[in-house]
């Protein structure tokens, strides 16, 4: 959403990839030998308390087969991609502290399936769905799954979030009739009518065409990151202290849509998640293949080769991550997975910012970002909330894209709202006390 | 275990607009050229030596700075030669070397260096280094003095002198057409007003400069200067005349604009423009000097800080 400024002739506005403009066979990624499954129900439970665990090594996994990581009576569960044996348990430490456990699943050579989802799905039910589906390629968030009537819109997104991935677009541009069956299975198990497919100008026929409930935004990005698509259909500005929730709002993608339609046509929990890979030429390709396949089997069958000092990014160029690690699984929310040869990275500068000022006119959420920044260099973070409104940051990360300096301004933000959320916790720790 | 590939962790976004501070600058340059090649062409060789040692100096000071302080060499960036070019546009085809030096050391090191260098300047360096030598030597900046050995085909009389000194009725002479065209007496860069609003469109069309700031500093202008001479249309003159004399137009296109001493919001663009168009007038017709650019634009520059406080509402914020 770089605003043209008057008269401005020379900047260009961000699009959205359009799945319109893409033209090649989606690339079916060969079974793995191993998958790696990420749990991220971990919260203060420690790998090392053996006890909890109620898996262990050598138990076997049937394909589509669901499965309680921990005893405790979390309804977080996991779903195994193939048939396969646990061969270790470990924790994973990813951005910002957060912890993961990942298991894996070493493949065996006959695949079995697992019938417990066929057998208790006759029906579609919200019950059987928050049994089995949590997992399914793009998710389905907790909120849905256990509505109990606060939600009254459910934004079904055929939108992709950030650059580069046309993930979503697909699902809408080739498995409408999917979507559309699925779209009424959403409805009838959550008792929400609300149900609305967001689209970009590209599918705007498509999705007409079909006779689904369509609303068109902008493909600018980022038009589609959720904050901005209910201001944009709501009219509403979520404040930084509310959750979508509390407006009666949740999202879910186009994939995890089609996957519900699947499921219940099958009879088997889906476990195939479709992505955009961005070669290191900068070519894109869509790309099929199991949760949890490690990263390298999916380049390889992408032929790509990965180098040192390459970068490996799941998520897009705006907002994703990147990983220090080619052994990292492709998990049920990854849209994109880029490799960035080691010669296209840009650096970032040792620049102070120059109060140029071009971040601000970049930034959706009104923000004196180039003020922010200095706060945050210094280290200064409840004043750069209380003054420069840290938390209304919609991170989108523009200002980073834009400036002219090339400071990490995003990843100030980041690591300042991380800082901010533990002095907020501390203190509230203290008064509980 | 395969030995593990190192591979770059960073954090998003990881691709960038490709704008660098050195293309800004030499843009800068490149639009300051129109006003100067009409300065070369009216003033000769002097006024290329004026340039290229203001240029040379500005570079020097940075280095020499740089090198004592042991930090980053950064004069590729262009930064320090914009300083000099623009302190250079400021003044007469006649300023000696040893105000050339004297102005740049005030620019680089006291305007921008001591206060952390780029970004962290609360004036505009040129304008300092201006304002400081015309304080300690007057005279040069007398460009009916300074440019007294000129002898050229238009009135060499300094038009805001003339107007200053003997009242709105004495400019009758200079004709608006001529003033824009650069036949007047004036500084080397400042003279060709058609010049400058040429590069300085070029920079708002680049987005290098900001159109809320130059256009609010010329509307400030054009009212007080219309309000002064509708009340006494005796002594003070139009708005045209104010905006193509003096250092005018180089103060809305060069000077105000200044990265780090302007305001990066839209409303206070907008007052810190005003404010400068006005105090300009206010100076110019009832202050004792005969531009007010250099001291309206530093006083905007000082409270800059506290007029870019005004800012929109945060997203979600009530
Ligand atoms: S401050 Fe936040 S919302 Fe604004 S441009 Fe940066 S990342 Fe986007
Ligand atoms: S874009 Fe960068 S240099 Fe410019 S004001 Fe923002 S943070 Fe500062």
């Amino acid at each position: 959403m770089l605003k043209k400024p008057c008269f401005n002739l020379t900047k260009h506005r961000l699009e959205y990839e359009s799945v319109k403009e893409f033209s090649s066979s989606i690339v079916e990624v060969p079974l793995s030998e191993k998958l790696i499954l990420f749990f991220d129900g971990l919260q203060d439970l420690e790998i090392k308390q053996e006890d909890l665990l109620s898996v262990k090594q050598d138990d076997l996994l049937k394909t589509g087969e669901k499965f309680l990581p921990f005893k405790d009576k979390s309804s977080k569960y996991l779903t195994s991609g193939i048939t396969g044996k646990i061969s270790s348990i470990n924790t994973f430490q990813s951005d910002y502290g957060k912890k993961y456990i990942s298991i894996i699943v070493n493949r065996e050579k006959e695949e079995v399936f697992c019938e417990e989802f066929s057998e208790k799905s006759k029906e579609p039910t919200l019950a059987n769905a928050s049994e089995f589906l949590s997992c399914i390629p793009g998710g389905i968030s907790e909120n849905i799954l256990s509505n109990t009537g606060e939600i009254k819109t459910i934004f079904v997104c055929g939108t992709d979030n950030d650059l580069f991935s046309v993930t979503n677009q697909y699902i809408v541009s080739s498995e409408i009739e999917s979507l559309k069956k699925g779209i009424e299975i959403l409805k009838n198990i959550t008792g929400i009518d609300n149900v609305i497919l967001v689209v970009n100008k590209y599918l705007e026929q498509t999705a007409l065409n079909a006779e689904i409930k369509t609303e068109v935004i902008s493909s600018e990005y980022p038009k589609s990151l959720p904050k901005l698509i209910v201001k944009e259909l709501l009219n509403i500005e979520l404040p930084p202290d509310k959750s979508f929730k509390d407006i009666g709002v949740d999202f879910i993608s186009a994939e995890a849509v089609a996957s519900i339609a699947q499921a219940y046509k099958t009879g088997k929990v889906p476990v195939q998640k479709l992505l955009t890979f961005v070669k290191k030429d900068g070519s894109k390709i869509l790309a099929k293949a199991k949760i949890g396949t490690p990263l390298k089997d999916l380049c390889a069958a992408c032929d790509t080769a990965i180098d040192n000092s390459d970068r490996l990014i799941i998520g897009g160029p705006m907002t994703g991550s990147a990983i220090y690690t080619d052994n990292y699984p492709i998990l049920n929310n990854t849209d994109t997975v880029i490799v960035q040869a080691a010669n296209k990275i840009s650096r970032i500068s040792d620049y102070p910012c120059i109060n140029c000022g071009t971040c601000v006119m970049a930034c959706p959420a009104r923000l004196s970002v180039n003020m922010l920044v200095r706060y945050l260099e210094a280290g200064l973070y409840e004043t750069a909330d209380d003054e420069y409104d840290l938390s209304a940051c919609i991170e989108c990360g523009l200002c980073s894209y834009v400036c002219i300096s090339k400071i990490p301004v995003f990843q100030y933000i980041k690591l300042g709202k991380y800082e901010l959320a533990k002095i907020k916790a501390k203190a509230a720790e203290e008064i509980d006390d | 275990m395969i030995k593990q590939k190192k591979l770059i962790v960073s954090h998003a976004p990881f691709i960038h607009n490709g704008s660098k501070i050195s293309i800004k600058n030499y843009n800068i340059m490149l639009a300051a050229l129109p006003a100067l090649l009409a300065g070369f062409y009216y003033y000769g060789i002097r006024a290329v030596g004026v340039v290229g040692l203001s240029i040379s100096f500005s570079i020097f000071w940075e280095l020499a700075f740089s090198v004592i302080t042991k930090s980053e060499k950064r004069i590729g960036d262009g930064s320090s030669a914009v300083i000099g070019i623009i302190f250079a546009m400021m003044l007469p085809a006649t300023a000696p070397w040893w105000l050339i030096l004297v102005g740049t050391f005030v620019a680089v090191i006291i305007g921008r260096e001591i206060f952390g260098g780029i970004g962290g300047n609360p004036f505009n360096p040129s304008i300092l280094g201006i304002a400081i030598i015309m304080l300690s030597w007057k005279e040069y900046f007398d460009f009916n003095q300074a440019l007294i050995n000129f002898d050229m085909d238009f009135n060499m009389f300094y038009p805001l002198a003339a107007l200053k000194s003997f009242g709105a009725s004495s400019i009758s002479s200079f004709s608006i057409f001529d003033l824009m065209l650069g036949k007047q007496a004036g500084a080397i860069g400042a003279v060709f007003g058609i010049g400058i609003i040429i590069g300085g469109l070029y920079l708002i069309a680049k987005g290098i400069i900001r159109w809320e700031i130059c256009f609010s500093f010329i509307a400030g202008i054009l009212l007080t200067a219309m309000t002064f001479a509708m009340f006494a249309p005796a002594s003070y003159t139009g708005p045209f005349f104010h905006l193509f004399t003096g250092y005018t137009l180089l103060g809305v296109f060069f000077l105000a604009p200044e990265d780090s001493s302007s305001p990066v919001n839209r409303m206070p663009m907008i007052i810190y423009g005003l404010g400068c168009g006005i105090l300009t007038i206010l100076i110019r017709n009832i202050g004792v000097y005969a531009d007010g650019i250099i001291y309206a634009i530093l006083i905007m520059n000082l409270i800059n800080p506290l007029i870019d406080k005004i800012k929109p509402k945060a997203f979600g914020k009530v």
